[in-house]
């Protein structure tokens, strides 16, 4: 692992980005200062760059596992991911479980992560659909028969604005 | 008003050209002499240098340090120096 002339540029480059280390390209004059950097950098914290990767697999399983699986699997790996992220993620399995399942089972923990937001929106979106039907008393009838009236009346202004012109009301005085 | 120095406001105040690497501020003929060594025998080569490391004065005032052994005054200075020409040129 500490043999950093023998990696590949890429692997350079993704050690600098997993360190945070800010570098341009790769080349022969460049090459001795990000492998310096990089041996200062592991001898700080050598434990760094696996924990980033076990993390990330284990997201990823989690978001094919749970595609086609019910709800009840699902808040079991959300459970995983929870104890990871924190007491954050508690709000969105409670909404979750609720809801449909998930979409589109595409890729990482991120995406599945900004997903899980719109739902808590979806369900709002759900139930405010039905509550429209019997807020506040409103029978549908009366408001469909507000609206026609409007619309009349909105007609009517609208009619007697073209008076000046050429109202189709009007006898024709030739 | 910073406190440069007149090598300093020389280099730039003009395009480099083939300026010798002495002419950077914070390189002397000692460090000049090493960079040559090195194959950084015009400034513009050092330049090249810089502008590798994407303008990064810490980047380049680390890289200096290792290659010629400049101090940090020093490679401050030049890597000052160096962004300074980028800003009004490049």
């Amino acid at each position: 692992m500490s043999d950093l002339s023998s990696k590949s540029v890429k692997e350079i480059a993704d050690l600098l980005d997993q360190y945070g280390i800010k570098h341009g390209p790769i080349v022969d004059s460049t090459r001795s200062l990000y492998e310096k950097k990089l041996r200062e950098a592991m001898a700080n914290m050598p434990g760094k760059q696996s924990p980033d990767k076990t993390y990330y697999r284990e997201e990823e399983e989690e978001v094919t596992y749970i595609h086609y699986h019910p709800p009840p699997v699902r808040s079991e790996a959300f459970g995983d991911v929870t104890r990871r992220h924190g007491a954050v993620e508690q709000t969105y399995e409670e909404e979750d479980t609720v809801d449909e399942p998930i979409i589109s089972q595409t890729q990482t923990s991120y995406q599945n992560v900004s997903r899980s937001r719109p739902s808590p929106l979806r369900s709002t979106y759900e139930t405010m659909a039905p509550e429209p039907k019997k807020s506040g008393g409103i029978p549908g009838w009366i408001r469909i028969l507000a609206f026609v009236s409007i619309a009349a009346f909105l007609y009517f202004v609208y009619a007697n604005m073209e008076a000046d012109e050429q109202s189709p009301f009007d006898k024709i005085d030739a | 008003m910073s406190t440069t120095s007149q090598k300093h406001r020389d280099f730039v105040a003009e395009p480099m050209g083939d300026k010798p690497v002495t002419a950077l501020s914070g390189i002397g003929e000692v460090l000049g002499k090493k960079l040559e060594d090195q194959g950084f025998d015009k400034a513009f080569v050092v330049l090249g240098q810089f502008l590798l490391l994407r303008k990064d004065g810490e980047l380049f005032t680390e890289w200096l340090k290792d290659t010629c052994g400049a101090n940090a005054k020093q490679a401050g200075s030049c890597s000052q120096c160096l962004k300074e020409w980028c800003d009004a040129f490049l």
